[in-house]
């Protein structure tokens, strides 16, 4: 097996074994860049110099018995909207250029205090909207890996680093995730830290993990999740052991949201519906649950909580640097300038509403599931249909993707499941098992 | 009851005027595709009825 492609936990596993080196680790995946990241163009930055300076700080404290943490000495990449002290962090935007924070963002700092190691910045389209980064889809180059996290999924799939930061605030993490074949997280609002991640909402900015199987998401959620003082919405509530919850697979109890099916292609919905058979199969209790009516105004209240929030974000830069906002971005934020606050303030109401809704719907089964996107990765630039993450974002939920199969041309597919907040271990519970029903995305061929 | 496309015609205009006054007619019509999707989301949020005692949700809260 080539060390590149090694997933975060066996290679932290190897290397508390003392069988790999994290020297040799890094060095693997630095001259994987090298060989594919001309036709992927994942990176942003990649800091090849602090990177191997780490691996022989932790290549040395291995020698000595001293781990850091449970991800000593592996590789990871954080999207370029998260704060790296020392190393530029731009967001995909001339607004940010050269700019180079004094800090690590909260997500970044507790991976490295674990031992893992920063191996550069990935590239998002503009300040994580819609203004696309260059990254190419490694399963068809043609095609967008997604968005705004498109390095970090590209990265991953394409065996760059076995894990990587992203954020979502409408689709932006489990949507890249699925259409390059990942497992992509979006844990409840506020179990991670958005503390030095460029904001884009207030209330709705989540930071997001994308690996290439559950065990390593669950790993490092294990790591970054928890309360920070520098982030007022950062949750106290307790951070489980998630990998010791995937020790319990039980078959799930899965409520199908029809209306989602009843969105996607007809490919989309017809090897979805074969995953859900395959669930049933292996016994997993597969019921349908219909939406609360509050699901009808979601896309509408999200699109107006986002828009105003991001004008007030960008409001000061926009004053000084408006013509330097590429033309998605600059018309959001001008728009949301305008939106009325008594609109906004009914949006946040309608938010409160469909939380409030989903409850029984949440409390009568283990984890609902949708396709994860109503179509595979489009051809093109543009980064594909966030709808079927809005919702989660919206209302906060946590949301994961698993890859379920692939369509006629080749592409990944994912099942998208849901559960109540702050109930990621029983979801990431459910997603493993899942998993071992449904098998891991093979590697991409570049 | 407002019709719908009245009050999606009504939100267009309204940010249209506001667009020409803050941002010049140039950026206004740069940015008239935004309008119009805004506006649509604008007239959706405002004929959405949502309990009138329902409060706004800002931060994290308890499991529904």
């Amino acid at each position: 097996m080539s060390l590149h492609t090694l997933d975060a936990l066996d290679a932290a596993r190897a290397i508390r074994d003392k069988v790999l080196s994290p020297v040799d680790l890094v060095d693997a995946l630095l001259e994987h860049i090298t060989r594919v990241d001309g036709r992927v163009q994942a990176w942003a930055l990649i800091d090849g110099d602090g990177a191997r300076a780490a691996a022989r700080r932790a290549a040395d404290e291995a020698t000595r018995g001293v781990f850091r943490g449970p991800i000593h000495g592996v590789p990871f990449g954080a999207k370029d909207i998260f704060y790296s002290a020392g190393l530029r962090t731009e967001g995909g935007s001339k607004v940010m250029a050269g700019f180079v924070p004094d800090y690590d963002a909260t997500a970044v700092a507790r991976l490295k205090a674990a031992g893992a190691i920063l191996l550069g910045k990935l590239h998002t389209t503009e300040f994580a909207t819609t203004d696309p980064a260059p990254t190419r889809n490694p399963w068809n180059l043609a095609c967008t890996p997604g968005g705004s996290s498109s390095g970090s999924a590209a990265a991953v799939a394409a065996r760059m680093v076995p894990l990587a930061l992203g954020s979502q605030t409408i689709g932006s993490n489990v949507r890249p995730a699925s259409y390059c074949g990942l497992v992509g997280l979006k844990p409840t609002f506020g179990r991670i830290s958005t503390r030095g991640v460029m904001a884009l909402s207030y209330t709705q900015d989540h930071v997001g993990l994308m690996a290439r199987n559950v065990e390593d998401v669950a790993l490092s959620l294990s790591i970054v999740a928890g309360h920070d003082s520098h982030d007022p919405s950062s949750s106290h509530a307790p951070v489980p052991d998630y990998l010791s919850a995937l020790t319990r697979r039980l078959p799930p109890r899965i409520a199908v949201l029809r209306e989602f099916f009843e969105r996607a292609t007809p490919e989309v919905a017809d090897i979805t519906m074969q995953a859900v058979n395959r669930l049933a199969r292996a016994g997993a209790a597969v019921d349908e649950a219909k939406l609360p009516p509050t699901f009808q105004a979601v896309h509408a209240a999200a699109a107006l909580i986002t828009r105003s929030d991001t004008a007030s974000i960008h409001a000061e830069r926009y004053a000084q640097k408006a013509d330097l906002y590429r033309p998605a971005i600059r018309a959001a934020i001008e728009v949301g300038m305008l939106i009325p606050g008594e609109l906004y303030v009914r949006a946040l109401r309608i938010r409160r509403q469909f939380r409030r809704e989903m409850g029984p719907l949440l409390n009568r089964c283990d984890v609902l599931l949708t396709p994860t996107t109503p179509a595979p990765a489009p051809e093109g630039m543009a980064t594909g249909d966030p709808q079927f993450q809005t919702p989660w974002s919206l209302s906060g939920l946590p949301s994961i993707t698993v890859p379920c199969g692939l369509t006629r041309s080749g592409l990944p597919l994912g099942i998208q499941l849901v559960s109540g907040t702050f109930t990621e271990a029983s979801l990431l519970s459910a997603a493993a098992w899942c998993e071992d029903i449904l098998g891991r995305a093979s590697a991409p061929e570049l | 009851m407002i019709d719908p496309e009245a009050q999606r015609a009504e939100f267009t205009a309204s940010l249209r005027a506001a667009a020409e006054q803050r941002f010049g007619a140039e950026r206004a019509d740069a940015i008239a595709k935004m309008i119009d999707e805004v506006a649509a989301r604008m007239a959706e949020v405002a004929a959405f009825p949502v309990a009138a005692d329902e409060p706004p949700a800002f931060y994290a809260e308890p499991a529904p």
